[in-house]
């Protein structure tokens, strides 16, 4: 039986502990800055989204949930918004898996005891240190849809000139699939990092056990190293789905959303209304829809892959 | 993207608060100090600014200039209240309108004297007079824009070459060029049209709006863009012009036309010093193609104006009056390449005159339509004059980035033309 006393010193002590004043301590400089830029902006865009604004902001007029209907329901100006949402889940759909598999592949292979292995792994890690639009500007020049891109030329003279020139970026359906490929090739170096952390982790004992129990590679690496990984592969698909569904740089710089729309996203469209067309409030309305999507997406991700506290 | 125009946006501020801080430090009379803010551009032309300051400081003691670049200026404006903006500053011409609808620049009339603006080309003063009558913004040179040709590629195609306004090919006529070239050129293309600029963000504003006027019509008339962009001759052009889209060369390397692999450019000046080096003797320009309502072009640069709440206007306006006289406007266009301001100095300038290289781009911009609707006679349209012209730019530039890349060009021009309908009915006509 708990009796009232000890419950309410339980309690005291929970919320006022020496621990707890220390970890309310060390999380207020984090706390702090994503208070002042993320849930300070947020609820300034929402109240933006109520308004004609713009950035100059002399003429600014109430407009209640106008842009809100604009955005989600009006037949003739709706239509982008959702064709851009729909682009981002389909981004979200080629690049996570394939990503999160590549940094997976890339870091069992860089996880060798082998000489040298720190250059490989540098090497490997390399375009994510470059900024995304400065590989971007280099990637327009491989995607060029004549035979001097580098991907049509390398065909072309690989097939003895059987390949025609594909119009990688200008083909509705393909242009998105060209984006994944490169924000792939460019984002993978910083999954694989995270892996090979979650894979130094996992205790030695755990292979030698399965090497005695005369386990083969493919049994070790399904029983050990996946079920080891767990709470890093959880992190870090979520954080890719996340990362996928901010795709901006890449849209911004490659194609400005085209062709007809067909890589247009959300981030692209907020940003381009907002700044470009100088209309504050629109832009605003957008980025707060999709925060409220992307919340609820993390949260059902959350939920289905439920992270373990201990390895079984 | 977004971080970088933060980070500038950030790091004008903060120049600003510098600059802010000495101009406090002078006093209102006798020696004073203004503070200017040119536009980080190419070598040449920060190299002109500076040349221009320093000539300045030499000549009028009792006013000291202090210069910053900024990288970013369109941004810079836009973000920086009217009580903190620069004595004097360069900016955009296109986005005049939208400067004086927030407030903040300064009427010329009175500032700069007349003989400064009787001195102007007529397409200077055209882009620098907002819908109230009143002058805003003085410049040291406009733009030209027009086809580049190829001399000998097109004689080895068989195309004769139209090289005045009145003589334009029709859009058949150059259709029918474009097919001619692509057979005889061993890349099978004909044309840059510079898609490498991107044309939906904003490219086609200034280089494709040509097509709109030589169709017969603005894209804006009378404050409504349906029934004007979205006009039958309008879709009948845009027509056309996606159907060259299998003659062009994407352009990705920035140098189709420098390194010969075209016949033909659809590009500005900025291009000329480039051009002059590579294809030399054989560069001709020949005018934009006619859908009708003859050939047109575009017009309107850089251009430079006084804060509203400067209280040193006339110390600024002597800044403007000193670099917009022929000497430094030569010394900035020599190395920029762009087309002199002035009727002077055009006028003295051996490479405008009558069968000079870059004659047709003075023929052009002698006869600006102004801000009226494009008629038949004259040549150069310049950026709609109306605070909605960010609104336009884009909304227009993205249309035609969908016709090329294949859509209904009816659907797009009239979905584009809705949208500008809608932003100019969200802010009362921009009425002030």
């Amino acid at each position: 039986m708990t009796t009232f006393g000890s419950l309410r010193k339980r309690v005291f002590k929970r919320r006022f502990g020496y621990d707890q004043i220390a970890g309310m301590l060390m999380s207020l400089p984090a706390t702090l800055l994503l208070v002042l830029f993320v849930v300070i902006p947020f609820f300034t865009a929402f109240i933006l989204s109520f308004y004609n604004a713009h950035l100059a902001s002399t003429h600014t007029n109430f407009m209640g949930w106008e842009n809100y209907r604009r955005i989600l329901f009006d037949p003739e100006t709706s239509g982008v918004f959702w064709q851009s949402l729909g682009n981002n889940f389909q981004f979200a759909l080629i690049v996570v898996p394939l990503q999160t598999g590549l940094a997976t592949a890339l870091a069992l292979l860089l996880n060798q005891k082998i000489k040298g292995i720190a250059f490989f792994r540098t090497f490997f890690f390399m375009p994510v240190v470059f900024p995304m639009s400065l590989v971007t500007v280099v990637w327009t020049l491989f995607f060029s849809r004549d035979l001097r891109g580098m991907f049509n030329s390398v065909l072309h003279t690989i097939s003895g000139g059987s390949i025609n020139p594909v119009d990688w970026l200008g083909t509705p359906g393909l242009a998105l699939v060209s984006i994944a490929i490169m924000s792939i090739w460019a984002g993978a170096g910083f999954q694989m990092v995270i892996i090979l952390a979650g894979l130094q982790e996992i205790p030695l004992e755990l292979y030698e056990a399965a090497s005695l129990d005369k386990a083969n590679a493919f049994q070790k690496f399904r029983h050990v190293t996946l079920p080891g990984l767990r709470n890093t592969l959880v992190f870090v698909v979520i954080i890719t789905t996340i990362f996928s569904l901010r795709l901006f740089d890449q849209v911004y710089i490659l194609t400005s959303g085209g062709p007809l729309g067909s890589t247009s996203t959300v981030m692209f469209q907020a940003v381009t209304t907002a700044w470009t067309q100088d209309n504050i409030g629109k832009g605003s309305a957008m980025t707060v829809v999709f925060v409220l999507i992307i919340i609820a997406l993390t949260v059902v991700q959350r939920l289905v892959l439920r992270q373990e506290k201990e390895i079984k | 993207m977004r971080k970088t125009t933060r980070f500038i946006a950030v790091a004008a501020t903060a120049a600003l608060a510098v600059a802010g801080m000495s101009a406090c430090a002078s006093s209102e009379t006798g020696n004073q100090s203004i503070t200017v803010w040119a536009m980080q551009g190419q070598t040449g032309e920060v190299n002109a600014a500076k040349q221009e300051v320093a000539a300045f400081n030499k000549a009028h003691p009792e006013i000291q200039v202090e210069l910053t670049f900024v990288p970013d200026m369109g941004t810079a404006l836009k973000t920086t209240a009217v009580d903190k903006l620069p004595d004097a500053f360069e900016f955009d011409g296109e986005t005049l309108a939208a400067l004086v609808y927030n407030g903040k620049l300064a009427k010329l009339n009175g500032l700069v004297s007349d003989a400064t603006f009787a001195n102007e080309l007529p397409s200077i003063q055209a882009e620098g007079t907002y819908s109230d009558g009143n002058s805003y913004s003085v410049s040291q040179y406009d733009s030209g824009l027009s086809l580049w040709g190829n001399k000998s590629m097109l004689a080895a195609a068989g195309v004769d070459v139209p090289t005045s306004v009145d003589a334009a090919w029709t859009a058949d006529e150059f259709t029918a060029a474009l097919k001619k070239i692509a057979a005889t050129t061993p890349g099978k293309k004909a044309i840059t049209f510079k898609e490498n600029y991107g044309i939906g963000g904003g490219w086609a504003g200034y280089a494709f709006s040509p097509i709109v006027n030589s169709a017969g019509q603005p894209l804006v008339k009378n404050g409504t863009a349906v029934g004007a962009m979205d006009a039958p001759e309008v879709v009948s052009a845009f027509q056309t012009f996606a159907s060259w889209k299998k003659y062009s060369d994407p352009d990705a390397d920035d140098s189709a036309f420098q390194t010969k692999r075209v016949a033909l450019a659809w590009i500005g000046h900025w291009a000329a010093p480039a051009i002059k080096a590579t294809v030399g003797a054989d560069a001709v320009l020949i005018p934009l193609p006619n859908f009708g309502n003859g050939s047109k072009s575009g017009q309107g640069s850089h251009s430079w104006a006084i804060g509203a709440k400067s209280s040193k206007q006339k110390a600024a306006a002597t800044f403007l009056e000193f670099i917009t006289q022929d000497a430094w406007i030569n010394n900035l266009t020599n190395q920029n390449g762009a087309v002199p301001a002035t009727v002077s100095a055009l006028a003295a300038n051996a490479d405008y005159a009558e069968g000079g290289l870059l004659a047709l781009y003075a023929a052009q911009l002698s006869k600006s339509c102004g801000s009226a609707d494009p008629t038949a006679d004259c040549v150069t349209v310049p950026r709609t004059i109306s605070p909605a012209w960010p609104v336009i730019n884009t909304t227009f530039s993205q249309a035609v980035q969908k016709i090329w890349d294949g859509a209904d060009a009816q659907a797009a021009l009239t979905e584009a033309a809705k949208a500008i309908d809608q932003d100019a009915a969200d802010n009362n006509g921009y009425k002030n």
